[in-house]
C-alpha cells in the first residue's frame, strides 16, 4: 500500500507532478496493522506550488492511495485539497 | 566652426564627440570594410583561378597576403558591425548577463531541487546581483529591439556583397574578352536594389540608434502578493514618442507535444497597468526618468516553473512612436507566495 | 488570495486526458480495416502478425491513434511475448538520450519484444545503431511510423474517419451532457481546421471549455460552498 501527497499540473501542458511525501507499506507491515482503523499519517507540507485555477494550466495538490493486491490488481484513490496562503479568502 | 566627427571616442567612462553621429559613422565605416573585404577576395580569387592572358596570379606570397588581408576585412568589418548592433538598446546589466551565460538566456532558474523552501519557485538570482543607482535593485531585460536592424544589415551586406562578386565575374569576362553582357545588364538593377537595402539598413540604424538603454529599478525582489512597492523607468535615446507605458503582466506558459512539434503556449493574464505618459519627448541630455509605485494584487499567484509549464511574472516597458520604431522591453521578476517564510535581511 | 477550486472539475481535454493509454483504443472494424483491442478474435489476429514479423510498424497520421494502441497492446504483448521494452522518443531530445537507448537495447536480454514510439524522430545515426543492436540481440521491433518505410512492414494503419472522432469527442464529454451540444456545434469545422488529427482538435476545444468556464456557462454544474479556510477539518 503506497500513500502519496502530490502536486501535478493540468491543462495544455504536458503533465509536471511532484511527489511531495511518499509512504510505502510492504506485506509483513499490512499484516500488523489493522486496516479497518484509521490509517493516520502527518506531513508538513511546503509554502509552495499554491494551488492555482488559471487558463491554460491549473496546480492541484492530493492525497493518493495505491493498493496493490495480490492477484496483481492495483487500486487507486485520491482525494484532492487545496493549499493555499494562511490569508487566502474565498 | 565644429564640424560633427563621424566617430565617438571613448576616454574612460566618458564619451567625447557626438554619440549618435558617431555610432552611425562608425557603422558606415565596418559596412564600407566588409564590402571591401569582399571585393578584394573576390578579385584576387578570380584573377587566380581565372586566367586572363597574362593576367594571372602566382600563388606567392603576395597572392596569400591579399587573401589574408581580404578575409581580414570581411572579419573585422561584419565583426565590428555586428558587435555594434548588438549594443543597441542594451543596458551594461544585459551584458553582463550576456556575457556570463552560454547557450539559451535564461535569467530565472527553477527551483525544484529538494530541499529548497520554495520549490518551483524561481531563485531569481540573476535577477538582483546587480544594484540600482535610485533603488535597491536593478533588473536585467530579456527583450532586444535590434532584430529587425540586424535583418537589415544582414540583407544589405549580403545583397552587396553579392553584387560587388557579380562585379569581378563581368570585369574578369571583359579581360578575358568573353563579356558577359547578360550579367553586365544585371548589374544595374542589382546595384539599385543594392543601394536601396543600403540605405535602408542606415535608415534603421540610425532609428535605433536613438533607441538607447531602459532601465528598471525596484525597491525591493521578490515580491509578494498584496505588498507595495517603490519603482524607477528611465528611458535613454534620442526619439519623440506618442506613449510611452509600464505594466505589470502575469503570463501562463505551457508546452505540449503535438504530432513531431513542441509547442509552447503563452496567456496573458494579468496586466495591470502602472504608468502611462503621452507625448514623451527623449533626448541625449534629457533622458525620461519616472519613479512609480507597483503593487502585486492580493490575489495573485505566485511564479511558478515546472519542467512544462510556467507562472512568469514580469514588468514590461512599451513605448509607441512614429516615426522611430515602437520598442518593448521586459523585465521579469519574482513573485514569492504570501505565506513565504521570513526572509534574511540581503544586508 | 481567493481559494483556488479543487472541486471545479477537469477540463475534459487536457493533456493528461489525452496521453497515450488515457483512453481505451477503438474499434471500427477489421474488415474495415481498425479494431478494437477488447475484442479478442482482432486482437490474436494482430498479435499473430507481430509474431510473423520480428521487425513492424503502426503506421498512421498525426493523432490517429498510433500511442495509444501501442499502450493499449502491451499486456497481451506481455503476455505473448514477456515484458515488453519501451522507447518513446521525443522532439528536443539530445545525443546523450539517443545513445542510452542504444545501450538499453544492447543490455536487454535475447529476442525481447522493444515497443519504440516516434521511430522516425531518430536521427540517422541513432537509427542505424539501434536497428544494428537489434539486429546482434535477435530483438523484436514494433515502432511507430507516419509513413510507410522500407525494412518496416506494416502491421497495422491506424486511421480516424470523421465519424469516429465524432463519437470520441462525444464520449468524452460524457460528464458535461448539458452542454455537450454547445460544444460539438462547430465540430466539422474544427475536424476540417485539424486536417484529420484529432489531438489538434482536442486542444481547440480545451479553448472552447475554457472559455465557456470562464464566462461562467459550466459553473452550476460545480459550484459548490466551500467551507471557510480554517475552519474545516
Amino acid at each position: 500500500m503506497e500513500t502519496s501527497v502530490l502536486w501535478y499540473t493540468e491543462g495544455k501542458g504536458e503533465e509536471d507532478l511532484q511527489v511531495h511525501h511518499f509512504e510505502r507499506l510492504g506485506a509483513a507491515e499490512l499484516l500488523i496493522r489493522q486496516l479497518s482503523e484509521d490509517q493516520p499519517f502527518a506531513t508538513r507540507l511546503p509554502y509552495s506550488p499554491l494551488s492555482y485555477d488559471g487558463q491554460l494550466l491549473r496546480i492541484r495538490w492530493c492525497v493518493r492511495l495505491r493498493i496493490f493486491l495480490a492477484g496483481g490488481d492495483e487500486l487507486m484513490a485520491q482525494q484532492l485539497f487545496c493549499l493555499t496562503a494562511p490569508d487566502a479568502r474565498r | 566652426m565644429r564640424l560633427p566627427k563621424p566617430w565617438s571616442k571613448k576616454r574612460g567612462k566618458r564619451i567625447a564627440g557626438r554619440a549618435f553621429s558617431g555610432t552611425v559613422g562608425e557603422a558606415v565605416f565596418f559596412a564600407v570594410l566588409f564590402l571591401v573585404g569582399v571585393f578584394t577576395l573576390a578579385l584576387t580569387v578570380a584573377q587566380r583561378w581565372v586566367p586572363v592572358s597574362a593576367l594571372v596570379l602566382p600563388t606567392g606570397l603576395g597572392f596569400w597576403i591579399l587573401i589574408v588581408l581580404s578575409l581580414a576585412l570581411v572579419v573585422t568589418g561584419g565583426v565590428a558591425l555586428a558587435f555594434g548592433i548588438l549594443q543597441i538598446g542594451a543596458s551594461s546589466e544585459r551584458r553582463s548577463a550576456l556575457a556570463r551565460r552560454a547557450g539559451e538566456l535564461e535569467l530565472i532558474r527553477p527551483s525544484l531541487a529538494d530541499g529548497s523552501v520554495l520549490p518551483t519557485v524561481p531563485r531569481g538570482a540573476n535577477l538582483t546581483d546587480s544594484p540600482g543607482m535610485r533603488l535597491a535593485y536593478r533588473l536585467p531585460s530579456t527583450g532586444w529591439p535590434g532584430w529587425r536592424l540586424a535583418s537589415a544589415a544582414v540583407l544589405a551586406l549580403m545583397w552587396n556583397g553579392g553584387w560587388l562578386v557579380l562585379l569581378v565575374v563581368v570585369i574578369t569576362g571583359f579581360q578575358q574578352g568573353r563579356p558577359r553582357w547578360v550579367l553586365t545588364g544585371l548589374l544595374l538593377p542589382f546595384a539599385g536594389v543594392g543601394v536601396w537595402a543600403f540605405r535602408y539598413f542606415l535608415a534603421r540604424f540610425r532609428e535605433m540608434s536613438g533607441l538607447g538603454a531602459t532601465i528598471v529599478e525596484i525597491s525591493e525582489h521578490p515580491l509578494l502578493p498584496g505588498h507595495d512597492y517603490q519603482g524607477y523607468v528611465a528611458q535613454f535615446g534620442r526619439m519623440h514618442l506618442r506613449k510611452l507605458q509600464v505594466e505589470l503582466i502575469c503570463e501562463e506558459e505551457s508546452t505540449y507535444r503535438q504530432g513531431t512539434d513542441l509547442r509552447v503556449e503563452k496567456k496573458t493574464i494579468r496586466c495591470e497597468k502602472v504608468l502611462l505618459d503621452r507625448g514623451v519627448t527623449i533626448d541625449r541630455q534629457h533622458p525620461w526618468e519616472r519613479e512609480f509605485a507597483l503593487k502585486v494584487p492580493s490575489d495573485s499567484m505566485h511564479s511558478f516553473r515546472s519542467p512544462h509549464n510556467a507562472v512568469r511574472w514580469k514588468v514590461v516597458v512599451t513605448g509607441e512612436a512614429r516615426p522611430w520604431p515602437s520598442f518593448c522591453q521586459s523585465f521579469p521578476v519574482v513573485v514569492q507566495p504570501g505565506s513565504t517564510p521570513p526572509r534574511r535581511s540581503p544586508r | 488570495m481567493p481559494v483556488a477550486d479543487f472541486r471545479r472539475p477537469a477540463n475534459p481535454f487536457a493533456t493528461r486526458f489525452l496521453i497515450p493509454g488515457a483512453s481505451a483504443y477503438c474499434r471500427i472494424d477489421r474488415q474495415n480495416g481498425t479494431l478494437r483491442s477488447s475484442d479478442r478474435d482482432s486482437l490474436q489476429w494482430l498479435l499473430g502478425r507481430i509474431e510473423r514479423h520480428r521487425w513492424g510498424a503502426i503506421q498512421g497520421p498525426h493523432g490517429s491513434g498510433k500511442s495509444t494502441l501501442l499502450v493499449a497492446l502491451r499486456p497481451a504483448l506481455h503476455d505473448r511475448f514477456g515484458p515488453p521494452g519501451t522507447l518513446r522518443f521525443r522532439p528536443g531530445q539530445s545525443a546523450a538520450d539517443y545513445a542510452a537507448a542504444v545501450e538499453q537495447l544492447a543490455r536487454s536480454p535475447v529476442d525481447r519484444l522493444w515497443l519504440i514510439d516516434g521511430w522516425e524522430r531518430l536521427p540517422r545515426a541513432a537509427a542505424w545503431g539501434l536497428r544494428c543492436v537489434a539486429r546482434l540481440r535477435r530483438l523484436r521491433l514494433l515502432v511507430t511510423l507516419h509513413h510507410e518505410a522500407a525494412r518496416w512492414p506494416v502491421i497495422w494503419r491506424t486511421a480516424l474517419d470523421p465519424q469516429l472522432a465524432r463519437r470520441l469527442t462525444w464520449e468524452r464529454l460524457d460528464d458535461w451532457p448539458r452542454h455537450r451540444p454547445l460544444l460539438m456545434a462547430s465540430w466539422e469545422a474544427r475536424w476540417e481546421r485539424a486536417a484529420g488529427d484529432l489531438r489538434e482538435s482536442w486542444f481547440e476545444l480545451f479553448d472552447a471549455f475554457e472559455s465557456l468556464d470562464r464566462q461562467g456557462m459550466l459553473s452550476e454544474a460545480w459550484s459548490a460552498e466551500l467551507p471557510e479556510p480554517g475552519h474545516g477539518e
